[in-house]
Parts: structure tokens; sequence; C-alpha cells
């Protein structure tokens, strides 16, 4: 089922998991890089102190040999101006120091550096005078003698701004990834889950309906109305709504109980409209059509016509082969109204045998013929066990400052009229 | 396999070393550690030159105690770790006595050494104070920079009436630091001052920079206590229009100090041994006898006296080992050389005069000799 922060949970969840995913990923592939570049680096510069040793042990190591200490500060000096090397200290053959370039280094070798020395050279990684340094230690060995030893520390500043600048570009990278990613994610979001959602929003909302201006007006009639265009609202859009129950996405099942209520409530409201035995409108949904157009009609100076319909004689054909087939009679007229009308025109069941139908739009004259072609559809119709039925019909037009109820005795008037004139026929009022 | 290399190895040592021992029995074995190649070489060659003149007068006359020296020749390729290795050379080689080395750096490194193999060793002109104070196996043929240095401080306050100095020193030569460091003392203690002290290190060829500085100071005196480079000193400072009078030491008379641009030398002095035109029997006859094998330079007579103060030693010693010769070496007493009475002092160190020479748009004539007290 879907909570309530459901959707923005699991989105901002899973781009949080991919992201924190690729940056492990990249970040192992950082680290493996940058190791490896930094062993590389460190390794060349192994390399380049031990050449730097091999290009000066002779002239170094006789002048350690000799202990000439001007001579070896000179030497010092031109080496120092080489970049990156921050310090050098020479000690003799013992391991005593001789000179330094650095105060804070002016110490002897211990006896066991000057043993591990004899062997090969060391490197170490320090920190120094708060910067990284490689200290270099490595004994000087000229023709084969070992004479001294000395020490350089090596900044590695070099490497760590190379660092930096990965880190950096790293960095960059992953943000650059993470906007792509996060955009990615953002379209599909919107594509799979924000679309139907809001189709869904779209749907309601056209359901609802936003007709301001009835929206202004007060009454029965108006809510009414907007019922009414909810609901063929519904029926149109609901086709839109490919919904299925079987899914699991919890959007489209949202959607699907959304789609269900809303047809429990539409059947709902159609039900209460309806006249049980024809399927035709009711008296309720008559009275609030009338008020409706009647309250149209004065605001859009439009006119409209309402035929009042009375089967003749129908009690009689009640007593005589009972309500079933009475009732039969009434379906069958209801059918043909339903069929002989435009998709405007509402028809609907008065009462009893009484039918009433309003003709939005049309003048007496046009419901006139409109309803003596319904006269003569009814006789000419073939009712079981009744035979032949006849109907009379009252007509009138709306008249401006008519209310319901004037019109409503207008045509009750002229279909008593048509009564009175001897049954089936039409009379105006 | 391996086994039979092996003894068969041993078995040639064994020969070998049975072969070599019979001939040192009519040998005496005299090593000479001198430069052959790097910088020193060209200076040292005269050197090696009258060291074996000398070995060939003695072994035209018989040898000693009726057996020929054996003169080996060792290269100390102008350096001082080279220098203890070829010393170490010598020793295993077999050498009762070793001459050499010239420049006292390399003699620094030798010294040591030979004393504690108790190897007896002849310095021809290595005139670092350090260089005998090393032990009683250690003797030299000239005199001190203790002694050298103050007689070319008086020289420049005296003859030179100089009250001002510069000094251009090689720091990479033990020989220069000593000499420039007892100058500076005795010149200062005679009122002098010394303007400044001009560092340069071996191999060095250019020395323009330096000299600016020099310059500016304008000295009465350019103090340049070095080897053969000091040529190119010499003549830098002359072409950049230094006034002062160049003096040197001991250093100076090769032929190279002349090729590289000494033969230029306006006006210069310097210290020597030992010069050609010394108006002595010992000297006018060693010339003569000299000059027909190699040609007569300020090193010749030194490094002869050298190679025949160790002889002379080798015949007065009871037997022809180390220890003897050392005793009979420190025994010496007048000895009559070319360049003076050599008797030495409990150091090892003979008491000697300085020549003073004059070089006149370079062509060393003798100016004068300083006599110690």
């Amino acid at each position: 089922m879907l909570y309530r922060q459901s959707i923005r949970y699991k989105i901002n969840l899973t781009v949080a998991l991919t992201l924190l995913a690729v940056t492990l990923v990249f970040g192992i592939v950082l680290t493996v890089y940058e190791t490896q570049r930094r062993n590389v680096a460190i390794q060349q510069i192994k390399l380049s102190l031990n050449d730097l040793t091999s290009q000066y042990r002779e002239q170094l190591g006789n002048e350690i040999f000799a202990a000439l200490i001007m001579a070896i500060q000179a030497t010092m000096a031109d080496i120092m101006k080489r970049k990156s090397v921050l310090a050098i200290t020479t000690y003799d053959e013992f391991g005593d120091m001789l000179v330094s370039t650095d105060n804070s280094l002016q110490k002897n070798l211990s006896e066991k550096q000057v043993a591990v020395l004899s062997s090969a050279p060391t490197s170490i990684l320090q920190k120094w005078n708060g910067q990284s340094v490689l200290t270099f230690t490595s004994p000087i060995m000229a023709y084969g003698e070992k004479v001294g030893f000395w020490q350089i520390h090596y900044s590695l500043a070099t490497m760590e701004r190379q660092t930096l600048e990965i880190i950096f570009i790293f960095v960059t990278l992953i943000l650059s990834l993470s906007t792509l990613i996060g955009l990615l994610l953002n379209s599909i979001f919107v594509r799979f889950i924000l679309n139907p959602v809001n189709m869904l929003r779209n749907t309601m909302q056209h359901i609802q309906g936003s007709d301001r201006e009835i929206d202004q007006e007060t009454g029965k009639a108006v809510r009414h109305q907007r019922l009414d265009k909810m609901v063929q609202a519904f029926d149109e859009l609901s086709d839109d709504l490919v919904l299925s129950h079987a899914t699991d996405n919890e959007i489209s099942s949202l959607a699907y109980s959304f789609q269900q209520m809303l047809f429990a409530l539409k059947t709902a409201y159609v039900g209460i409209r309806t006249d049980a035995l024809t399927g035709l409108n009711n008296r309720m949904k008559l009275d609030e059509v009338l008020e409706n157009e009647v309250n149209r009609a004065q605001r859009y100076q439009s006119t409209f016509s309402i035929i009042m319909l009375d089967i003749d004689y129908f009690k009689k054909v009640n007593d005589t082969y009972g309500h079933l087939v009475g009732d039969e009679v009434l379906k069958k007229v209801a059918d043909l109204l339903k069929r002989t009308f435009r998709k405007t025109d509402v028809p609907g069941r008065w009462g009893g045998e009484e039918f009433l139908i309003l003709l939005p739009q049309q003048d007496r004259i046009r419901a006139c013929m409109i309803a003596e072609r319904l006269r003569a559809a009814i006789e000419a119709s073939e009712f079981p066990d009744v035979g032949t039925i006849t109907s009379s019909f009252g007509v009138t037009e709306h008249a401006s400052e008519d209310t319901v109820e004037n019109l409503i005795k207008r045509a009750d008037d002229a279909l008593y009229r048509a009564k009175e004139l001897g049954r089936n026929r039409v009379e105006e009022g | 396999m391996k086994k039979l290399i092996i003894v068969f190895v041993l078995l040639l040592a064994i020969f070998s070393a049975g072969l070599s021992t019979s001939r040192a029995g009519d040998e005496i074995k005299v090593a000479a550690i001198f430069a052959k190649s790097g910088e020193a070489a060209e200076d040292n060659l005269e050197l090696f030159e009258a060291v074996r003149f000398a070995v060939e007068e003695v072994n035209a006359k018989g040898g000693l105690h009726g057996k020929k020296i054996k003169l080996i020749e060792y290269d100390n390729h102008s350096t001082p770790i080279q220098s203890r290795l070829a010393a170490k050379q010598a020793v295993k080689d077999g050498a009762v006595a070793v001459i050499g080395a010239s420049w006292s750096s390399h003699s620094l490194a030798i010294a040591p050494y030979l004393q504690k193999m108790k190897v007896p060793m002849v310095s021809p002109d290595s005139t670092h104070p350090d260089v005998t104070k090393t032990g009683d196996y250690i003797f030299r043929a000239c005199f001190v920079d203790t002694w050298q240095g103050k007689a070319l401080a008086m020289f420049a306050k005296d003859e030179l009436k100089a009250t001002t100095t510069v000094i251009v020193q090689n720091i990479s030569s033990d020989y220069s630091l000593g000499i420039a460091e007892m100058f500076e003392q005795n010149f200062v203690a005679g009122g002098g001052k010394v303007l400044a002290v001009l560092n340069y290190k071996s191999q060095q060829t250019d020395f323009t920079d330096l000299l600016k500085e020099a310059k500016e100071l304008n000295p009465d005196v350019l103090f340049i206590p070095g080897h053969a480079e000091s040529g190119y000193v010499v003549r830098q400072a002359q072409k950049i229009g230094i006034k002062a009078k160049m003096l040197g030491g001991d250093g100076w008379p090769y032929r190279q100090f002349y090729a590289n641009g000494g033969q230029d030398l306006k006006e210069g002095y310097y210290t020597a041994h030992w010069n050609k035109n010394l108006d002595t029997e010992k000297t006018k006859d060693f010339i003569a006898r000299y000059k027909n094998v190699y040609e007569v330079t300020d090193f010749a007579a030194i490094s002869y006296d050298a190679a025949m103060l160790l002889f002379d030693a080798i015949k007065r010693a009871d037997s022809i080992d180390r220890h003897s010769i050392r005793d009979a070496l420190a025994a010496t007493k007048d000895f009559d050389g070319v360049t003076g009475k050599i008797s030495f002092n409990e150091n090892g160190d003979p008491k000697k005069q300085a020549v003073v020479m004059k070089i006149t748009d370079g062509r060393p004539a003798l100016l004068m000799i300083i006599t110690p007290d």
C-alpha cells in the first residue's frame, strides 16, 4: 500500500543509494588509482634521489672523506637549488653529523640506522615542519668505499597538490554524474510516476468541473448541473485511465481504486435519478432539469419546450390485464421515447402513466411536430397482450417570466384539453 | 667441479706468493703515490719524474744493502679517497715505505692509514701542518704552512707594503684553507686587514664573479693560495682590471699554472721550496745531472730530496723493515739536500728556508730568500 511519504521517500532513498553506490565505486577506483600513482611517484622520487646520490657520490664522498666542511656546504647549497629538496644532512662513515642545512636536523645517526643503511638506502614518509616529506637516507659510496651518509628531506608538496587536483576532478565528476543520474531518475520519476498521477489529477479536475460562472450561482439546480457534468466527464475520461487492478504499481492501483470509487458514486448518483421500471429519468431528475433549463432560458434569452404525455385509458389496461402488463406497456413507451429523442432532449417519467420530455432550444411548433410524430409512433406500435394503445399530448414553450410551475400548469392544461377533445391528439398551451 | 676450481685457485695463490717473496729478497719495494689522472695529474708528473730520477741514481750506484730499489707508482686519481685506496694497495703490495703524496688533501687521506699500518711516509711538498701530526711514521721534505703562511704575510707587509688583502681560497683543498688561515693570522697580527675571504671549489675555471667582488674592495694584495687553477685566477683578475699585487704559495709554480694563465701575469709573487737559480753547489750539481733526463722544474729538487731522505734512512737502517726505516728517518740529522739541510723536529717536519719568486710578464725570477728564525 502507499504510505503518506512513500513515493518521495522511496525516490530519495533510491537516488541516495544509487549515488552512494556510484560514489563508493568511484571512491574505490580513485583510492586504488591514487595509491598506485603515489607509489609510482614515490618510486620515481626514490630513483631520482638514488641518481642524485650516484651523481654526487665522488665529489661529496671526497669532501666528506676529507672533512672539507666548507666544500660540503657549497656542494649542498648547489643541490638545495633543486626543486623540492628541503634539507640535506651529511654524516661521516660512523654516522656522525657533519653538515646540515637545517638546524633541527643536527644530530647523529643512530647505530641502528647506520647498520640498516649499510645494506641499502632507506626512505621514510613523514611529516616534517608541517609538510609531507620523503626522508631519504643513503650511504655514500665512492670508489667502492663507504665514506659517509646523507639524508635528504624531499618535499612531496607537488605530489600532494596533484592528489588534491585529482580529488577535485573526482568530486567534480561525481557531482556531474550525480546531477546526470538525478536528472535521469527525475525523468523516470516523471515518466512513470508523475505522469500517471497528473493524469489522475487532471481527470479528477475535469470530473469536478471548473465552471466558475456556475459556481457563482446558488441553488439546487446548479449543484445538480455540476454533478451531471461530472458524471458526463467521468464517462468521457475514465476510458483514458487504462487501469488494472492486477498491478504492483501503487500509483496505478491507487488510480484503479479511485476509478472504482467514482464508478460507484456515479452509479449511485445516476440511480437515484432514474426511474427503476423504465430506466428513464425520474421525477427528481426532471425537476432538476426543468429548474435548470428555466434558469438558463432566462439568462441566455433562449427557449425550450416541454411535452407532457399521458397514456390513454391506462387504468383500464391495468384493470383488464394486470399490473405486470401495465408495466410492460410503460417500458415499451419508454423505449420509444429513448429511441425518438436526441441526446440533448431529456425524456422522463413524470409519474404513473405520465411522461415529460424536455426539448432544449426547441420552439412550440417543433415541439408539436415531435409530439405528433411520437403520438403516431405509439399508435402504430404493437403492444403485447394489449394490442394498440394511444396517448395524449400537452405541449408548451417556455415564455419569459415563466416559472417551472407555470410551465407545467400550461402543459398540464393542454394535456387536459387533449383528453377532453377525444384523446390520441396533441394540444398546445 | 667447484671444489676443483677452489683447489686450483689456492694452488695458484700459493705459487704466485712464493714467486713474489723470492723476488722481494733482492728488491726494496718503495711506493710513490701521486696523481696520474684528475686535476693534479699535470702537476704531479713533475714529482713522479724526480722520484724516478732518484731511484735510478741510487740503483745505478748499486742500490741499498746490496738490493735494488723497486719503485711502484700509484695513481691517486687526484682524490682523497683514491689516495687512501692507493695507500692500501701499496701496503698490500709490500712497500716498505711511501713517497707522497703531493697535495695536502691527498697526504691527509693517506697518513692516518699508513700510520695505522706502521708504514713510513715521506711527502715531498704537502705543507699542511696536520699531515705530520698524524703520527710518528709521517715525515715531509718541505717546510710547513705555519712557516710559509707567516713568511708570505711578512713579505706582503714588509716588502709589498700591503695593508689590505683579499684572500681567494679553494674550499675543497686542505692546503689552500690551511695556508690561507696562517696567512690571515700573521697578516692581521702584523696590523694588516683582510677585506674578504672568497671561496671557490676544485674544477672551477671561471672566477669572474668572485673577482668582481674582489675588485670592488680594491685590496693592496690579492692572496691566491691554490694550485695550478690559480693561473686562471690571476689571468681573469688582470683582465677585469684588478690592480692588486698577486701573491701565491708553493702551489703555484707548476707548468700548468703558467699554461692556465700565469704566463700572462704582469706582476706576481710566490713562495717556493727551491729554484734552479739558487747559487749553491748542490743545486748546480743537481741541475747538471737532472737536465739530461727531465726538465728542471721548481718541484724537481724537493721531490728528489724526499726520495733521497728515504733512501738515506734505508741505508742507515739496521734492517729493511718498516719500523727500522722509520727510526732511521726520525734520526735524520743535517741531511744535505738540494733544497737545503734537513733535520726533522718531533713532528717529522724540517725547518727550512722559503724562496720568494717574482713573476714579471709571465717569467719567474728569484727575488729573495726568507729564512726562519
